[in-house]
């Protein structure tokens, strides 16, 4: 594996997996983990859970381990503080925050990914109300990703554009390994 | 237990979801299966202990898949002998019930068998299929009723109570509806990999696949002749994934007879083994793939056992999510049975329901994501921990 994905649930999961797909990221090179049950603490665990996979790319990725992928979502805290409470969990782990070497994208769609959805779909959307609605089933996605690549390959994000989707994206270009 | 359609309820159809899967499953007095009532989803996850009852709903599906396929009569091994009877009560019958949504009409498929335990004989007392609570066949007492696609009555007659007597009904103009449930039942797979068990072999081409799959190479066979299209995407789904990979041939060893040579190209060289030669594992991996890749399309339900036996750890996830994106577009469903962490923690959250004997002996399903396990840890350490009660 060459690439875990750390999210929070499947809808997180199979939006990011399908994106990196079109990027060239094949299943077989990506490990998945997800929040166990039971749900509504999943920022938590990613938090949680992100200084031990930082720490494990960084011990691997003159091998094998080519970066990690983060999402979480920004819930009312939004993009900022999430990345605050990532570097704050590093230490109090005695790692070293994320630094511009790392391979380490983290996203965190505010509210929720269910933002990012809606406005993939071509709705005008505001990331601080919890709003829209959750797919019936996580992978009627695909066509919302399609969107996104095509925005992503012309740099250009249909406006106006959530923040937490213009951060991703300047992630996105700065941070994922090729 | 009534055959008749619960008219309150309602269900995916209903709400505009047209999907072709088994909704619901409905089995009493097979083994520890007592009013036993499970709901599925795409894929689903049937997790629990040892001896609660995962493999039995598999065997019942078998056993149907068997007798709607006119493969099977009701007291053969492996279908409803009197020895399924639940042994801690004296019932004499036993009862199956299938809801099926099949391009968004709603199936009720009832079957009930009845025991002679003391002659160790049993019989079909009562056959039903529904289509959105209307009858479109009956069997009661050996005689049969078949209704036409608009629900009139039509042509009855005597049947063989040994057998299911539905699927002796040939497909005709006015019985579309029965005939696309018998042709969904046909194609369900009930499978637990043995690898050990492949003959490499065939001078056939099955359209079932075994339980065991020990009759791949001639299920091989029959798929190529079906859909060699899907051929490429199937080999290269296995380049990824058996180091050396390139591709299956069939080679003539007899008259009728094939066998399975399995192509590879590694340390500079090109050499075949044949089917029965690669590993447990590459087995396993080659028919896993399969179910996916060359099933796809062609309305293959898949009930599959233990799926990550013989199966490298690094392969299991890669694969569960193959099946994943598969079920609900180019397989239909699926349903796996495993204690495996790799299953269970993929798949346990969002899609497992948990089997569970109850105080009184009876088994129970519950579905995990309504239900408040875990408390953080990941859930195949919950169940390990025995802490899902």
């Amino acid at each position: 594996m060459q690439l875990v994905l750390l999210c929070e649930d499947s809808q997180h999961e199979t939006f990011a997996r399908r994106f990196l797909g079109k990027a060239g990221w094949s299943t077989r090179r990506l490990r998945i983990e997800r929040v166990p049950p039971p749900r509504g603490s999943g920022a938590a665990f990613v938090r949680d859970r992100f200084p031990e996979e930082l720490s494990a790319y960084r011990a691997n990725r003159h091998r094998v381990a080519q970066g990690l992928i983060v999402l979480l979502d920004g819930d009312s805290r939004g993009v900022d503080a999430r990345l605050k409470e990532l570097e704050s969990a590093c230490r109090e782990q005695g790692i070293d925050a994320r630094t511009d070497d790392d391979r380490v994208a983290v996203f965190v769609p505010t509210w929720n990914i269910e933002t990012w959805l809606a406005y993939l779909s071509g709705t005008d959307v505001d990331e601080t109300k919890k709003d829209y609605p959750r797919l019936d089933r996580p992978r009627d996605c695909q066509q919302h990703v399609n969107v996104l690549w095509d925005m992503c390959h012309r740099r250009a994000l249909r406006q106006p554009a959530p923040p937490s989707l213009e951060a991703a994206c300047a992630e996105y270009q700065g941070r994922m390994p090729s | 237990m009534s055959f008749t359609l619960c008219r309150g309820q309602q269900t995916c159809a209903q709400q505009g979801m047209e999907t072709t899967m088994i909704k619901r499953i409905y089995i009493d007095n097979f083994k520890c299966l007592v009013n036993f009532e499970l709901q599925l989803q795409e894929l689903t996850l049937l997790l629990g202990p040892n001896g609660v009852g995962k493999s039995s709903v598999l065997e019942v599906m078998f056993a149907l898949r068997q007798l709607l396929a006119g493969l099977a009569k009701v007291t053969d091994r492996g279908i409803f002998p009197t020895s399924t009877l639940t042994r801690w009560q004296d019932r004499k019958i036993q009862v199956v019930e299938l809801d099926a949504v099949l391009e968004g009409r709603e199936y009720r498929y009832g079957l009930e068998v009845e025991h002679d335990p003391a002659n160790r004989r049993a019989r079909i007392a009562r056959e039903r299929l529904e289509l959105h609570g209307a009858p479109l066949f009956s069997l009661e007492q050996g005689e049969v009723q078949l209704y036409r696609d608009n629900l009139s009555e039509g042509p009855c007659f005597s049947a063989d109570w040994s057998e299911s007597a539905m699927a002796r009904v040939p497909p005709r103009q006015d019985n579309t509806h029965l005939t696309c449930f018998l042709d969904f039942m046909r194609k369900v797979i009930v499978c637990g990999l043995y690898p050990a068990s492949f003959e490499a072999e065939s001078s056939t081409e099955d359209a079932v696949l075994d339980r065991d799959a020990r009759n791949f190479a001639a299920w091989y066979r029959h798929l190529l002749l079906e859909r060699q299209d899907l051929v490429p995407d199937f080999t290269k789904a296995l380049q990824d994934v058996i180091p050396g990979f390139r591709g299956i041939r069939m080679e003539k060893v007899g008259l009728d007879t094939r066998a399975l040579m399995v192509i590879f190209e590694q340390f500079d060289q090109r050499y075949e083994l044949r089917l029965d030669e690669i590993s447990d594992g590459q087995r396993a991996l080659v028919a896993l793939y399969s179910l996916i890749h060359l099933a796809a399309g062609q309305g293959y339900t898949l009930f599959l056992d233990e799926p990550d036996n013989y199966v490298a750890l690094a392969e299991i996830q890669p694969w569960l999510i193959e099946l994943a994106d598969a079920c609900g577009d180019k397989v239909p469903q699926g349903v796996l049975c495993s204690h495996h962490p790799e299953l269970i923690d993929y798949l346990g959250p969002d899609r497992g329901v948990l089997l569970n004997t109850e105080n009184s002996g009876v088994t129970r399903a519950r579905a995990l994501a309504e239900t408040d396990v875990g408390g953080g840890l990941k859930l195949s350490e919950t169940i390990a921990r025995g802490w899902q009660q």
